[in-house]
């Protein structure tokens, strides 16, 4: 077994807030191991075009200034192109065990590996040509390419708007953009939903931006509706929109639009193996499969020592995750001793920040709930699980025969066995199983694995993996 | 607390060990009652693999029950109203070296005088079976009987047929305790109220010790737990269930710590579950990768191709383990009218049916086809007058 790399914060995902995280502790003198998957820095939200031109691009140039400087730090170790499949806690510490066969000690960690979309499935979903609108724009910013020439955007929450008016920008013809949700009148009144929307004033002028932007090319912009089946021969083809009742349970109006493209998301699902493999306590989302990693006012988890910031800690933003990842820095950089070095904003400032982005998030949140009718739009031969091929009518089977949660679900069908082990799949499962079982999301599990955060292979483990 | 009469007879469990239990107690014309606190196959039953098999036992009682439960499989598979992909592939316990193929070999001739096929090969003929295991291997033993199946459907497919013969299904409740009836039979406490019956069979698998106090006795049941890691679809890369010939002394070694050894098979979507671990820890369910090292470390002995193979994911479960490894079926010697099937540790879904035929002979009064004596619960009670010596 190689040797152990040693560092005292190591810092997993290199998302805003990773970045954040990585830069204060470096800040306050610690070295630091930061570890993302793909080749660059930047995670999604500052996702760099890569040029696969090998070894050699540098992985900070196209991030924005403040960030650049994790390049050439002396005190940053960057794991890039490496994913921890694993994490535990060993004496003095934590180890990372990485895809590469590498593993890492840290005296603390940071997660901050973001979130995954949301996809609920619809006829016609697993042809080319239908895929999640954060797909769409990692082509565009990962390789500079176009998802496709007639798009049509779908789905729920505040992200449809910039990934539609970038493909506008980039010159695709985007059909229409549809928010399922509908502004229901007197939903700005509840409780904190005005309030946080207008404690972001800068939010709300960067929505309205894209707004407009989208308005001046005459793309339609429909509230109420949602894309429930797409066709063609070996390709998207056509798209179906209908104007979703309330809850969602079936249309009114419906009309097919000719695209070669559709971009479906309802918004993100932290992704929580690392935090679990860790023992950090979660707590479940309100109307939303899966859950999030509970933190204190330092983003501490309820682990000693392990820090939680950004998707993963519930979604936020890309702001609020960067200042997140600062906050948790900074408090794993004190729990390894480190205090001096350069100061930077005070935390108090840091956190009246904090707290404006996370009120607008949960307003936000409050404005787009998935309808429990939703899946009205499936059909028998619909396939809910894409590696395995589960069909619709195999999921209602199963819980006909008894099955009660999603394992069950998952045993008797096959449903998230694949490829991508229900990372895709299995939020929108949990939706569908909770409703066919007249039970409530956290009773009816999720599939998220704790022991292989990612696909290793059996060499790297017989090779990493000695006794704990 | 008489307990309004629910059924003749409450099963325990709708695990693999239970839905069996459910579907011969019904055939036998018992009015058939299941109760689960999760859903089927909620427990172990979807956290193992599914083999079926006559190689791992030793020559004694339990190879008797494995020959008879293997042939009441291949009729159960004829006739569930599920296609639960029973598949005889067929077993291979590949020995490193002469000494270990002497110990393959010994094991194999008391076996075929039990009436187990079994064939010796030489590594020309290995090779030949399974292509991409190491070429250093000294030979195997071919077990034609053994056989795989998917228990998670084929516990829904045995519930499915049981409640056509009449079996009522009581998911998402939790027996907790209960007492003997005055008369005959018992009253059981559940989550959704007490229920009463003329008898009741503890099929809760590694949770029937605790099942089994609530109910006012005592069996020597420990969850054992196993871990498996599962890889990536690969098309058709192993072909036969493949195990190191040391598994059996791994299944007997009763160290609390680590018991491993390699064993390798395919399922029908083409993913390899790789195992077997064995480890007393109670009911943890905390990851152990250092377990996981090991698995690795052992299958790439057996297939050194597996090294660039991906794992996705890995799971365990908790083997229902008896002290001296044999199954704990029949009467309870303390509580009348409490029946046990349980203790199968690592066999459970191969016996699961021969379990199930004991269990209706016993309680309908009929003579078993196979002797139930070595596997009464009453060897653990304590010998008559045990109590008056201290
Ligand atoms: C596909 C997609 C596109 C998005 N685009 C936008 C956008 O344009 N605008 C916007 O405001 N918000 C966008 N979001 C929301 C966005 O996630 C947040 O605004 C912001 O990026 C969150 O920052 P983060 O640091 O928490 O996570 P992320 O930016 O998601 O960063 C997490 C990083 O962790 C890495 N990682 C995860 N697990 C591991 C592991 N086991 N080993 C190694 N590395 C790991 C990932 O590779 C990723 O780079 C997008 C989200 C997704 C999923
Ligand atoms: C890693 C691993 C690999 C294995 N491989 C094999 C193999 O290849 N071949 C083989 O034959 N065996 C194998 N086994 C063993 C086999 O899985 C078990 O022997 C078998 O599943 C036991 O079945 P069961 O019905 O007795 O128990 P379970 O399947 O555990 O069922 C017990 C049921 O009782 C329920 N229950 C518990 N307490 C209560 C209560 N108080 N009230 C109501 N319900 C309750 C539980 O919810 C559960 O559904 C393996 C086991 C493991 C862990």
């Amino acid at each position: 077994m190689t040797p152990p790399l040693s560092v005292d914060v190591a810092v997993i995902g290199g998302g805003p807030a990773g970045m954040a995280a990585a830069s204060a502790a470096t800040g306050l003198g610690c070295r630091v191991g930061l570890v993302d998957s793909y080749p660059l820095l930047g995670g999604q939200v500052h996702r760099q075009a890569w040029r696969r031109l090998g070894a050699g691009q540098d992985p900070v140039a196209g991030l924005p200034r403040r960030f650049r400087g994790l390049g050439a730090d002396p005190g940053v170790r960057l794991h890039l192109g490496s994913s921890v499949w694993h994490a535990r806690q060993v004496t003095g510490g934590f180890e990372l065990l990485l895809t590469t066969g590498e593993s890492v000690h840290a005296g603390a960690v940071v997660l901050a590996t973001g979130a995954v979309e949301l996809v609920l499935p619809f006829p016609g979903w697993d042809l080319p040509g239908a895929m999640t609108p954060g797909a769409a724009q990692a082509l565009l910013k990962g390789q500079g390419r176009l998802a496709g020439r007639r798009v049509v955007v779908a789905g729920s929450g505040p992200f449809l708007l910039p990934v539609a008016a970038g493909l506008v920008r980039a010159g695709a013809t985007v059909v229409a953009v549809a928010e399922a949700s509908r502004l229901r009148p007197g939903v700005l009144g509840r409780p904190g939903v005005w309030r946080g929307l207008s404690s972001s004033p800068a939010k709300l002028a960067e929505g309205a931006g894209y707004l407009s932007a989208l308005l001046r090319r005459r793309v339609p912009l429909l509230a109420g509706w949602a894309v429930t089946a797409c066709r063609g021969r070996s390709q998207v083809e056509e798209v179906r929109l209908s104007r979703l009742a309330p809850d969602w349970a079936g249309w009114d109006r419906e009309r097919w639009v000719r695209a070669d493209t559709c971009c479906v998301g309802y918004g993100f699902v932290p992704s929580m193996e690392l935090a679990r493999a860790l023992g950090c306590g979660e707590r479940p989302r309100r109307g939303l499969p899966g859950s999030a990693v509970v933190v204190g006012p330092d983003q501490s988890t309820s682990t000693g020592g392990v820090f939680a910031a950004g998707e993963v800690c519930g979604i936020s933003g890309a702001a609020a995750a960067e200042l997140e990842g600062l906050l948790a820095g900074r408090a794993a950089a004190c729990w390894v001793g480190k205090r001096g070095g350069r100061p930077g904003p005070p935390t108090a400032s840091v956190r009246r920040r904090l707290a404006r982005q996370r009120s607008f998030a949960v307003a936000l949140e409050q404005l787009g709930r998935i309808g429990a009718g939703w899946t009205a739009w499936l059909e028998d031969e619909t396939p809910v699980c894409r590696c395995e091929e589960t069909t619709w009518a195999k999921v209602r089977q199963a819980v006909g025969a008894g099955a009660r949660d999603l394992r069950g679900v998952r045993g008797l069908t096959r449903a998230g066995m694949g490829y991508c082990q229900g990372r895709v799949c299995g939020p929108a499962l949990a939706l569908a199983v909770a409703g066919l079982a007249g039970r409530g999301l956290a009773e009816v599990g999720d599939l998220a694995t704790r022991s292989i955060a990612w696909p290793v292979p059996l060499g790297t483990i017989a090779h990493s993996a000695g006794p704990g | 607390m008489t307990g309004r009469h629910t059924a003749d007879v409450i099963v325990i469990g709708a695990g693999l060990v239970g839905a069996c239990c459910a579907l011969a107690l019904s055939e036998a014309g018992m009015e058939v009652c299941v109760v689960d606190r999760r859903g089927p196959a909620g427990g172990t039953s979807a956290a193992g693999e599914g083999n079926v098999l006559v190689s791992d036992k030793l020559a004694g009682p339990e190879l008797a029950l494995a020959l008879r439960s293997r042939r009441l499989w291949d009729e159960l598979g004829s006739r569930l109203p599920l296609d639960f992909e029973l598949e005889a592939k067929g077993g291979l316990v590949v020995g490193r070296d002469e000494e270990e193929m002497a110990a393959i070999g010994d094991l194999a001739d008391r076996q075929a005088a039990m009436g187990v096929e079994v064939e010796r090969l030489g590594p020309g003929d290995l090779a030949r079976a399974e292509p991409l295991l190491a070429p250093d291997l000294a030979g195997a033993a071919y077990y034609p009987q053994d056989a795989c199946l998917q228990p998670m459907l084929a516990t829904a497919g045995l519930l499915a047929a049981a409640d056509r013969a009449g079996a009522r299904l009581m998911l998402g409740i939790e027996a907790a305790g209960g007492t003997a009836r005055s008369g005959a039979g018992m009253t059981i406490s559940t989550s959704a109220g007490v229920l009463g019956a003329g008898a009741v069979v503890n099929a809760a698998g590694p949770w029937s010790g605790e099942v089994a106090r609530g109910l006012g006795s005592t069996i020597p049941v420990k969850p054992r737990r196993g871990s498996i890691l599962v890889t990536e679809p690969l098309p058709l890369a192993v072909r036969h269930k493949v195990y190191e010939g040391d598994y059996v002394a791994a299944v007997v070694d009763d160290a609390s710590s680590l018991a491993c050894s390699a064993v390798v098979e395919a399922t029908r979507s083409g993913t390899l579950l790789i195992g077997s671990s064995r480890q007393f820890v109670g009911f943890d369910a905390t990851p152990d990768v250092g377990v996981l090292g090991e698995l690795a470390r052992r299958a790439l002995r057996l297939f050194p191709f597996l090294s660039r193979v991906r794992a996705l994911r890995t799971y365990s479960g908790f083997r229902p383990a008896s002290p001296d490894h044999l199954p704990i079926i029949g009467a309870d010697p303390a509580v009348p009218g409490l029946w046990h099937a349980t203790g199968h540790e690592g066999a459970g879904v191969g016996l699961a049916p021969a379990t199930a035929e004991l269990i209706a002979a016993l309680v309908t009064g009929t003579t078993p086809p196979v002797d139930p004596g070595p596997f009464s619960p009453s060897r653990f009670a304590p010998a008559p007058g045990a109590r008056c010596n201290g």
